[in-house]
């Protein structure tokens, strides 16, 4: 900056200040009235275009004021005066900026328009289908399980009213008489099952006393129909002289009511032991049964049945020999 | 413009009792501050927000309120302090005007806008912007601001000789720029 330079600065110095002595000085400083008050003049101007600027509006100027002075000399301290500050906040905030517009607008939408549409649409929808899940009462038909042909009758008859009971008793008793004085084979079986059960009926029928693996055995492992009809006979045996029916009987009749129509010594025996059991009155005869035609226990076609039956299966046990010794004995006795 | 249109000092009337003084002075002073900040490149909203925390400071800080300078010139250092400090706090771009040479207003906000004289407005701020931004700090406080010297040396933190020579410097560039055209209205 030269002496020139320096002396304009002065002088722009001088015209600014407001000292009382600026305009002494600038005349001092050789300044032509008309050249300061020009040069005032162009800063006056400058001054003025700047500050026309309108970086603010009237209004958001008077609202600028009143919220300086609600926060200053005219402040609220009350609850009032903060809620009406919050919302002039609020509404000066959502009125500058539009994003912050629409970002309100979701607010409310999300608060409270969309739960009334949720609840609409909810209102509208037909009623869900229900599954309900229940374990049947009874169990499902089985179409494929052969109906039995007869069906064990619930009312039972008075054994001593069942077929023979004179030639059943007269068994046991001479059953009692062998037992007592020859002790002999007739009532030891032999390792087959048909022969355990041939035993055991002696026993009972000598003893009285009914052996309980008859009523505790697997019944659903009975290997065949000979062992079911001689398992059946004991069984009747028993009803008739004591009166106690044996739960075995359910298992053991149905799969014989098949095996009658065979033709075969085996059928035989079971259509014997299932007259038996209608005579008994343990299962409802069908129609046209007559009882007076049954064969007594323990009679002479039985035991020629039973032989067939063992030869047909190709045994001939020990014990089935001492059964055939029996039999003269029983000669007439009938079943 | 500033302390010396009132009576008495606004924040000296303020800690003895008196609104009224404040009132006129946040009154004539909100529009002003607001220019301020804008020029800077604040935006509107900042503006304001900026010029409010002005005066809550210096509504707050009345009961230590010492009248050593001007009111204005007292609250220009306080508008000046906290723009600094919104822009460390934005962590944003470098300031521009006054305390950043490299930024330039808005030109979407540039004053002149909306005059009927709108061309001389808008070269008017054309050539104000292409002012280094020391010179153009110093003219706008002083010729726009209406502070003393003195006050600008003290809000800037420079010599007072420094102040009188880009001021200098300033209005040359100005007259060379704009003379023509604003001597025309003349």
């Amino acid at each position: 900056m030269d002496l020139g330079d320096e002396r304009e600065a002065r002088v722009l110095e001088l015209l600014f200040s407001r000292d009382p002595g600026a305009e002494s000085e600038l005349a001092h400083l050789g300044v032509p009235s008309g050249e300061a008050d020009a040069t005032r003049a162009w800063l006056a101007r400058v001054s003025r275009e700047a500050r026309a600027s309108p970086w603010i509006s009237p209004e958001r100027e008077e609202a600028l004021v009143r919220r300086i002075l609600e926060r200053t000399t005219r402040e609220d301290l009350g609850l009032r005066g903060e809620v009406r500050l919050l919302g002039a906040f609020l509404r000066d905030r959502l009125a500058s900026s539009a994003l912050l517009r629409l970002v309100a607008a979701s607010l409310l939408l999300e608060l409270f328009a969309l739960p009334v549409v949720a609840f609409l649409l909810r209102s509208g929808e037909p009623e869900q289908p229900r599954l309900v899940f229940e374990i049947p009462r009874e169990a499902p038909d089985e179409p494929f399980a052969p109906e039995p042909e007869e069906s064990l009758a619930p009312d039972l008859r008075d054994p001593s009213e069942g077929p023979a009971q004179d030639a059943l008793e007269n068994a046991a008793r001479r059953a009692r008489f062998v037992l007592t004085t020859r002790r002999g084979p007739l009532f030891e079986g032999g390792p087959e099952l048909a022969t355990r059960l041939l035993a055991a009926r002696a026993r009972f029928l000598a003893r009285g006393s009914f052996e309980s693996w008859l009523e505790e055995a697997p019944l659903a492992e009975v290997p065949g129909d000979l062992e079911r009809v001689l398992w059946i006979e004991v069984l009747l045996d028993r009803f008739q002289l004591t009166g106690e029916r044996a739960r075995a009987l359910e298992a053991l009749v149905p799969p014989l009511v098949s095996a009658r129509e065979r033709g075969d010594a085996v059928s035989a025996l079971a259509r014997g032991a299932i007259d038996r059991l209608f005579a008994c009155g343990i299962q409802a005869p069908p129609a046209g049964f007559d009882p007076e035609r049954l064969e007594a226990p323990l009679g002479s076609e039985w035991f020629d049945l039973l032989g067939a039956a063992f030869a047909a299966r190709g045994e001939a046990p020990p014990a089935l020999d001492r059964w055939m010794e029996w039999r003269p004995m029983e000669r007439g006795a009938g079943r | 413009m500033g302390g010396s249109e009132f009576a008495r000092d606004p924040l000296v009337a303020l800690r003895e009792g008196d609104h009224g003084p404040f009132e006129g002075f946040v009154r004539s002073h909100a529009r002003i501050l607001v220019a301020f900040f804008r020029r800077q490149g604040a935006r509107p909203e900042e503006a304001e927000d900026l010029t409010q925390e002005v005066f809550l400071k210096l509504y707050r800080d009345a009961a230590r309120y010492r009248q050593e300078e001007r009111l204005l010139a007292f609250a220009f250092r306080i508008a000046r302090n906290l723009w600094i400090d919104s822009r460390r706090r934005l962590a944003a771009a470098p300031v521009p005007g006054l305390l950043d040479p490299s930024a330039e207003v808005d030109a979407g906000l540039a004053p002149g806008a909306g005059l009927e004289e709108g061309e001389r407005g808008e070269r008017l701020e054309r050539s104000v912007r292409r002012l280094s931004p020391e010179h153009r700090a110093v003219f706008e406080l002083c010729v726009i601001e209406g502070l003393s010297y003195g006050e600008i040396a003290l809000l800037l933190g420079v010599p007072r000789g420094t102040v009188k020579s880009r001021m200098f410097y300033a209005v040359r560039a100005l007259r060379s720029a704009l003379g023509d055209l604003l001597e025309e209205r003349t």
